[in-house]
């Protein structure tokens, strides 16, 4: 809120999820992976629900197997 | 492994009552596949029997290089494949039925933050191993709405490329990836309160 309009490059946990789900199905791009990675330097919970995602995906593997 | 070509290739290329007691073992599973992915029984009920069928036909050339359960998956999952693009080709009404207003939005408060902050998933991969857990996890893509559950399986078991789904079902990469989105937050949310933290759950 504080930083709204152009000069915007911190993104909050709503947008970060979204990008890290997005993730796995394409390559991001610059400007998203940069934003990413500060957004998760300073979120615990984000790096958990990337670790989660991972988890999620190698669970469902398992699952035909 | 190569035992199951053996007992097949001794019974002169007639499924062996070996393959043939596999095949109908997995059947409850291959159901349950399909039925996730149909979210139809008689659909999903005709695809496991087109699959069965084909896959005793084809049971002589079994490698047995995978397991017998990847190799009926892999069948399985063309005849599913089959049926989802006739499904899309008859389709009266837009693939992306979910206007979520639902309880997903409320993973985030106004700010966009965790609403409920995820929890710490102890020992993830070591739940892998137990048979409980996969349990869970079918209860939790039961819970699924249809098309975040019929894309999220195209995904991640099928582990069909996104262009493809895209192709198959008529949709576009953005509505795609808000349909996955969606269906991983909630897998998330289930699994957390019903496996993770099913203590916490309650409160």
């Amino acid at each position: 809120m504080v930083h709204s309009g152009t000069k915007r490059n911190m993104i909050n946990c709503a947008e970060a999820s979204r990008l890290l789900s997005q993730a796995m199905e394409r390559p991001l791009d610059r400007k998203e992976r940069a934003m990413l990675r500060l957004h998760l330097l300073i979120c615990r919970m984000c790096r958990k629900f990337d670790k989660q995602l991972a988890f999620m995906r190698k669970a469902m593997k398992q699952y035909t197997k | 492994m190569g035992s199951n070509r053996q007992t097949i290739v001794e019974h002169g290329g007639a499924p062996a009552a070996d393959i043939t007691s596999q095949i109908e073992a997995l059947r409850p599973q291959l159901l349950r596949i399909a039925r996730l992915q149909l979210r139809d029984h008689d659909a999903a009920e005709d695809a496991v029997q087109d699959a069965v069928l084909a896959a005793l036909k084809d049971a002589p050339n079994f490698s047995g290089r995978s397991s017998v359960k990847t190799w009926l998956v892999g069948i399985l999952k063309h005849k599913i494949i089959d049926a989802l693009r006739q499904k899309a080709r008859h389709a009266t009404e837009p693939f992306d039925d979910e206007t979520d207003s639902d309880d997903f939005d409320s993973a985030f408060d106004a700010r966009g933050h965790w609403a409920r902050k995820p929890a710490e998933w102890e020992n993830a991969e070591q739940q892998l191993e137990r048979k409980q857990f996969f349990t869970v996890l079918d209860f939790c893509l039961d819970g699924l709405p249809p098309n975040q559950g019929r894309v999220f399986m195209l995904r991640e078991v099928f582990e069909l490329g996104a262009d493809e789904i895209c192709k198959m079902l008529g949709i576009s990469a953005s509505n795609l990836w808000v349909l996955l989105y969606r269906a991983r937050m909630r897998l998330r949310e289930c699994l957390e309160q019903k496996w993770f933290i099913p203590e916490r759950s309650a409160t």
